[in-house]
């Protein structure tokens, strides 16, 4: 369970977040959507810790997440795994080393040889191929990088998942296979998950919940089918925008 | 006040930087198969630069003194005096400035571009420890490689002088032979010393600028810019500082004259 | 002259050149003379060293550290970190705009990026060469005068007056005929590697590299070349 509650946070003069709070469930794929720029990775980045916010808290399972305690940040960081919106590969390591980076750091697999296996699961969870395996990020193609950047964060096996952006720059069959992949993710593994996106077509598909962030404000908080009948202006537009893509 | 704050926040973040490093590395937590790596990379690339910057800073430097004495009417000395000034002083700042641009710029672009595109972040949320794992070996591998470098320039100034000696007709062997008489022992630990400090500078003000990059590809190339500043500056003062303390051992002790 | 400039539709672009004049040479000014003193002060102390050393006695140090000033160490180290200023700047601020597609949106425009970015910048790191050169000459002098009376002995007066004794006219012409050149170096071989940029965020940071180490190492051979030609030829 992550909850937020009356978070604040402003760059400058400018107020991006302004008094949010929410709960993601056990289990519960939840998309918060919005407009670029409204601060949606912010709030990501929020409740790993990697910024402060300027009023308010975020508890992560029950833990409080506390910037200035190196300790428990690092405790809360070992149950969550956060997807960047650009893939954030180490250049310097090859394939393999990246996705068994978190294995090693975090000391989740005690034999060597387990490592491996473990890589290629991942591999072959999000649909990559597994002659890339020595191959470094700068010779693979965007899409996938990303996919190298999510079997990453699936190895270190996280209990909290977070998104940033993930079908941003994807290509159709790659949406696909990521929708797939959220919706398996749900099903077996009871984990929890937070997509910030701006993607209205896998939200439909894969959410449990939905919110909707304007000017740093939460204008819509409800299920996908009461979302398609919502008369929020944004949501409006939202929907708007998918039928005028159709 | 708005810069001089500015200032002030970076030269302590580079301190706070140094010193963590310094504990860590006293912790044991350096692992230094990845510095030879490190230091072989930056040794390569940078080696065939350093030696020709050496080779035109001992010619200019053979060439300038040469002209001075005659103008004084001391020729004898070209030797000693402009390879002593070289190793002492001018030396030291030129091929430091140039190694601060190779090796500098390069790793604060390097860790720059690792800030920006959040893989330094990714390290942290997977549970490791950037500094450790990124920087710590960046920071020895560039002392290191630095302060070698600057020595193999060093001498290779020698080498630049001696060959313009003979370009401008002065006999290479009473060149050479001249050296030893002005160029102490105490010289040669100013100018290792020297070497030494402007390496772990180097290598300091580069990863701090890199690691505290911020916004995209301009933050990238603001991060090596004031890099390349903040090197030459704090290389110009440390070379001054490290003359003075020289000179204060000079006049209390009297080492360095024959 | 007035035929390649029309032909080349050259335009004198007033406030670009202002602006590059200003950010290039004004607000290069204090870093400049905040390290020259320092030189000054280091190449008494050295100097005092090196004549105790040869000749028993420190009355040539003024002398000896004015002219090795104005012929070398002035214009270089002055146009090393103008290099460093400006040349990583100059370098990455055309290769984002390569990377970000500004540079043929100019195009697009029939601007000339060469006209538009290159002459501007020149013009103002040749000003900016030619200006921090004196100025940081005179307060490396100066910083010289004070240290000489303290270390030395020598009143600023017997300073100045060996310096302008044994620093001629010459020499000064010279040392301007080295900053232009030197500050023709950096811009030119900045742009170039601005222009020749690859794109994605880390060949940003490698142009801003490849500007200062090309530029610093061709500053120095420059040097070199043009010490030989005034004085040994």
């Amino acid at each position: 369970m992550i909850v937020v509650s009356k978070i604040t946070k402003s760059f400058g003069s400018r107020l991006v977040l302004d008094d949010i709070s929410f709960e993601a469930r056990p289990g519960e794929s939840l998309f918060i959507l919005g407009k670029s720029g409204v601060g949606k990775s912010v709030l990501l980045k929020l409740i790993v810790g990697l910024i402060a916010s300027d009023q308010g808290s975020i508890s992560v399972g029950g833990q409080k997440v506390d910037v200035e305690n190196p300790r428990l940040l690092a405790q809360v960081r070992r149950k969550c795994g956060l997807v960047f919106q650009f893939p954030a590969l180490l250049d310097s390591a090859t394939v393999f080393e990246n996705i068994a980076f978190g294995l090693r750091a975090r000391g989740l697999v005690e034999d060597p040889n387990l490592i491996e296996p473990r890589v290629f699961e991942q591999m072959r969870t999000v649909d990559l191929d597994t002659s890339f395996l020595n191959s470094y990020p700068n010779q693979l193609s965007y899409v996938a990088q990303k996919k190298v950047s999510i079997a990453r964060t699936l190895a270190v096996s996280p209990d909290y998942l977070l998104f940033d952006e993930p079908t941003t720059g994807m290509d159709p069959v790659a949406t696909a296979v990521l929708n797939e992949l959220l919706k398996k993710l749900k099903r077996e593994l009871n984990v929890t998950t937070i997509v910030v996106s701006h993607d209205i077509k896998s939200a439909l598909a894969c959410a449990d919940r939905l919110i909707l962030i304007d000017h740093g404000k939460i204008v819509f908080d409800g299920e996908p089918k009461n979302f398609k009948s919502s008369n929020v202006p944004l949501a409006i537009d939202f929907r708007e925008g998918v039928s005028l893509g159709k | 006040m708005e810069n001089s704050r500015k200032w002030v926040k970076s030269f302590g973040g580079m301190i706070l930087l140094f010193l963590q490093c310094l504990s860590l590395t006293f912790k044991g937590k350096t692992r230094w198969k990845e510095v030879i790596e490190q230091i072989f990379q930056v040794g390569v690339r940078s080696l065939g630069m350093t030696i020709t910057a050496g080779l035109f800073v001992g010619a200019i430097m053979a060439l300038q003194i040469d002209i001075q004495l005659k103008d004084f009417g001391a020729e004898s000395f070209l030797g000693g005096l402009s390879t002593s000034t070289t190793l002492r002083n001018v030396g030291p700042v030129l091929i430091a400035f140039l190694l601060s641009g190779k090796v500098g710029a390069y790793t604060s672009a390097e860790l720059g571009t690792m800030e920006v595109t959040e893989q330094l972040n990714a390290i942290k949320l997977l549970g490791a420890d950037p500094i450790e794992y990124i920087i710590l070996p960046r920071i020895w591998a560039v002392v290191i490689s630095s302060f070698l470098l600057l020595i193999v320039g060093l001498m290779v100034t020698i080498f630049g002088g001696v060959m313009f000696a003979e370009v401008i007709g002065v006999n290479a062997l009473s060149y050479v032979e001249n050296i030893p008489r002005i160029v102490t022992e105490w010289s040669i630990v100013l100018s290792v010393v020297k070497s030494f400090v402007f390496g772990v500078l180097i290598a300091v003000i580069s990863c701090y600028k890199g690691y505290s990059a911020r916004g995209g590809s301009v933050g990238v190339g603001a991060a090596v810019q004031s890099c390349a500043v903040t090197n030459l500056m704090f290389i110009i003062l440390f070379d001054f500082l490290l003359s003075m303390t020289a000179s204060v051992f000079q006049d209390l002790f009297g080492v360095g004259y024959l | 002259m007035n035929y390649f400039l029309k032909n080349r539709k050259f335009r004198w672009r007033r406030e670009e050149t202002l602006e590059q004049m200003y950010v290039l040479g004004v607000q290069s000014i204090p870093i400049i003379v905040v390290s020259l003193a320092f030189i000054g002060l280091m190449m008494i102390l050295e100097l005092a060293f090196h004549m105790r050393l040869v000749l028993k006695h420190d009355s040539l140090v003024p002398a000896f550290s004015a002219v090795l000033m104005v012929r070398e160490l002035g214009p270089v180290i002055t146009c090393l970190l103008l290099t460093s200023r400006i040349g990583a700047g100059i370098a990455a601020e055309i290769g984002s705009m390569k990377v970000t597609e500004q540079l043929d949106a100019l195009k697009l425009l029939s601007i000339d990026p060469f006209d538009y970015l290159v002459i501007p910048r020149w013009i103002g790191s040749v000003f900016a060469a030619l200006s921090l050169t004196m100025i940081s000459i005179a307060v490396a002098l100066g910083g010289g005068a004070l240290l000489a009376a303290q270390k030395l002995g020598t009143s600023s007066g017997e300073y100045f007056n060996t310096v302008f004794f044994f620093v001629k006219f010459p020499d000064v012409l010279r040392c301007l005929i080295k900053a232009f050149v030197f500050g023709t170096i950096i811009p030119f071989i900045a742009s170039y590697q601005g222009f020749s940029c690859e794109l994605g965020s880390a060949a940003v940071g490698e142009a801003a590299t490849q500007a200062v180490v090309r530029a610093s190492l061709s500053i120095i051979i420059a040097d070199f070349l043009l010490t030989y030609l005034f004085y040994a030829i």
